[in-house]
């Protein structure tokens, strides 16, 4: 993949992945400094201002 | 909540895809932030970015690592992980990906912001960024 790395070890154009990135999450888990693991939160991506939203 | 590619983001992987060693580098500086606010695509910082010490403005991010997952079609998905561990107490709202190390520097590719988590020094949070191309 073209974005990891230095120098990125995918080389032709014609094997990149097409189009743009359509959706991103972020994964957070929290742990206290005596070990305790307290929680996982999933967010995912928004829903773009162009789509239609739910009434 | 919500966790977006903002729109000065858009700019990265094509950026990255120029040249043997492209001079775009790598969006995997994780910082985080203090402050409220819903992420969207216009954002361009996070919500009160703040150093590993909750307490400091300015500083370094901390260098997350990268990989290519699977979410639908094989290596999909741009990931990258990384645990800030806080060296001074505050509660945290929001995160993000930069392709620079240094605070108030370098270009924002993804954001998302949560319910606020306080924390002590010595707690920690592991954050897991994922990006799936089309």
């Amino acid at each position: 993949m073209r974005i990891t790395g230095t120098s990125p070890n995918l080389f032709a154009m014609s094997d990149v992945i097409a189009g743009q990135a359509v959706s991103a999450t972020l994964e957070i888990t929290v742990t206290r400094a005596n070990g305790l693991v307290e929680e996982t939160i999933i967010v995912e991506c928004a829903v773009p201002e162009s789509e239609p939203k739910e009434a | 909540m919500a966790t977006v590619v903002t729109n000065v983001g858009q700019a990265i992987p094509s950026g990255r895809m120029i040249g043997a060693t492209p001079t775009q580098a790598e969006p995997k500086q994780i910082g985080w932030g203090t402050s409220a606010g819903t992420a969207a695509v216009a954002d361009t910082t996070l919500f009160g970015e703040k150093a590993l010490d909750l307490t400091a403005t300015t500083g370094s991010r901390t260098a997350g690592t990268s990989s290519q997952v699977t979410t639908t079609l094989t290596n999909d998905t741009y990931q990258v992980t990384g645990t800030l561990t806080a060296t001074g107490a505050g509660t945290v709202t929001n995160a993000g990906l930069f392709d620079n190390g240094t605070i108030a520097s370098g270009t924002l590719y993804v954001k998302g912001d949560f319910t606020g988590i306080g924390l002590s020094s010595g707690d920690s949070i592991a954050f897991t960024f994922k990006v799936k191309f089309a």
